[in-house]
């Protein structure tokens, strides 16, 4: 409050600082909670290929096997 | 299967010769064995009914994956076709009245019904002259040379998968 007439005054930089502060608070936090479900959404990938590997060499020997003139 | 065939033609070609009734009977099962193939798919179709087909990044990945689903359904529908019009209503029926079981057993039933193998000695003297014989396996012949090309299609789009998983590991 200001003595001489008795109004409030705000203090507009202190403000805007936190302001920013809070702004740059929940751009980081949205960005790391991008990041971390690109990061999950890549060990998914990873799993599925892994699995998918697998599986279709198995396909593949079955494959040939089946292809054996022996059979 | 091919070779199998092949060789029950020669000797039909070939009256007279020594061992021919055996060499029949032994490839008789492999001729007549209607089999199908086994896919390993668990993970593609899991992918696939939850729609997260999207996960993999690779484009080529999922480009092959759905060729690869194409051509097993379409092996799969041969292959149980060949069971119906073939097996069921021509083949079998022709080996019940004149081959006997042990001969027309195929690896596969002797395997499902856990049997070990049966002497393959049977009535092949029945067949050997017989001009509808001759015409099942020429049948049968013709038809497995239509399933071959999607079957090497399928084992060579199968192969690349495994690279391009390799590759993306």
């Amino acid at each position: 409050m200001d003595p001489r007439d008795g109004k409030t005054r705000i203090d507009w930089s202190s403000t805007l600082i936190e302001v920013a502060l809070v702004l740059l608070g929940l751009l980081l936090a949205f960005s790391g909670d991008r990041l971390w479900d690109a990061h999950s959404e890549r060990v998914r990938e990873a799993q599925y290929v892994a699995r998918l590997h697998t599986e279709f060499s198995a396909t593949v020997a079955e494959l040939r096997q089946r292809d054996n003139p022996a059979r | 299967m091919l070779e199998a065939g092949r060789a029950i033609l020669d000797a039909l070609a070939q009256p007279g010769t020594p061992g021919r009734e055996e060499r029949v009977a032994e490839a008789v099962p492999a001729v007549f064995d209607f089999w199908s193939l086994k896919f390993f798919r668990a993970t593609y179709d899991d992918l696939k009914s939850s729609g997260s087909l999207e996960v993999l990044q690779s484009t080529e990945l999922r480009v092959a994956l759905a060729e690869f689903d194409a051509l097993a359904v379409s092996d799969v529908a041969i292959g149980e076709q060949l069971v119906r019009d073939e097996w069921l209503q021509l083949v079998r029926p022709y080996l019940g009245r004149t081959v006997s079981s042990d001969v027309y057993l195929t690896p596969s039933i002797r395997e499902a019904l856990g049997v070990p193998p049966y002497p393959r000695v049977g009535r092949v003297d029945a067949v050997m002259g017989d001009l509808e014989f001759w015409n099942l396996v020429t049948v049968r012949i013709l038809l497995e040379q239509g399933r071959r090309g999607t079957f090497l299609q399928t084992r060579e789009v199968a192969a690349r998968i495994v690279e391009l998983t390799a590759q993306a590991r």
